[in-house]
């Protein structure tokens, strides 16, 4: 029974670190990639200002393409905290 | 924001849209097969989760802005927070209160439906710039 608490608390206390780090290394990249984006569009839309509807289309899909992998990382982050399959081993 | 921008988000996200209804229903039936039905609903709940976020960032998106790239920017940068909030919250919803949740087929179904968000990109090159 002591043995059995211990591996459930030493499980979850892992699985917390792995959950802080999917989540904070998948925000930071998403932040590097969203930066350099905008950054890009900013020196576009100032270089021709009429292709701005064109460009602000484009940023909308890669926004949402350069998030996926954080959102992925959120999913998998829920999974690990809600129903976690590494617990079901100790019983 | 003019007409012409309002009219190019919703073409891209249509597009998208359309690609990741195909995905998350393959996804589904692969599920179905392998795992049965509650899978199968598991990875529809996760596509769908990613295409509300998506239809309510286009939404934020299409507000009006007041016409400068600053301006532009900030709105579409609102409108991604809006739509990572509106995933996490369905996200948290799902695994709080779906009993017969299989997480595997949930997983798969996000991830695909959000890989396939970049096929929208399929119209930049041939409609958008006409």
């Amino acid at each position: 029974m002591g043995n059995t608490v211990q591996y459930l608390a030493l499980v979850q206390s892992y699985t917390i670190i792995g959950i802080s780090l999917i989540i904070g290394l998948g925000a930071v990249a998403a932040c590097i990639g969203i930066s350099l984006m905008c950054c890009s569009f900013l020196n576009g839309a100032s270089r021709q200002p009429e292709l701005i509807p064109t460009l602000q289309g484009k940023v909308f899909l890669l926004m949402g393409l350069i998030d996926a992998p954080f959102i992925i990382g959120v999913g998998l982050a829920m999974m690990f905290a809600f129903a976690n399959p590494l617990l079901a081993v100790i019983k | 924001m003019n007409n012409v921008a309002k009219i190019t988000i919703s073409r891209d996200f249509i597009k998208a849209a359309r690609w990741q209804i195909i995905i998350t229903v393959l996804i589904s039936g692969v599920s179905l097969m392998v795992a049965g039905m509650d899978a199968a609903v598991s990875a529809i709940v996760g596509g769908t989760t990613v295409i509300v976020g998506g239809f309510a960032g286009m939404m934020m998106a299409r507000r009006p802005n007041g016409g400068t790239p600053g301006t532009i920017l900030f709105s579409l940068l609102k409108a991604e927070v809006f739509r990572l909030l509106v995933i996490a919250v369905l996200l948290l919803m799902i695994f709080k209160y779906f009993r017969g949740l299989v997480p595997l087929p949930l997983i798969g179904g996000l991830a695909g439906s959000v890989l396939a968000a970049g096929a929208g990109l399929r119209t930049v090159n041939n409609k958008n710039d006409e």
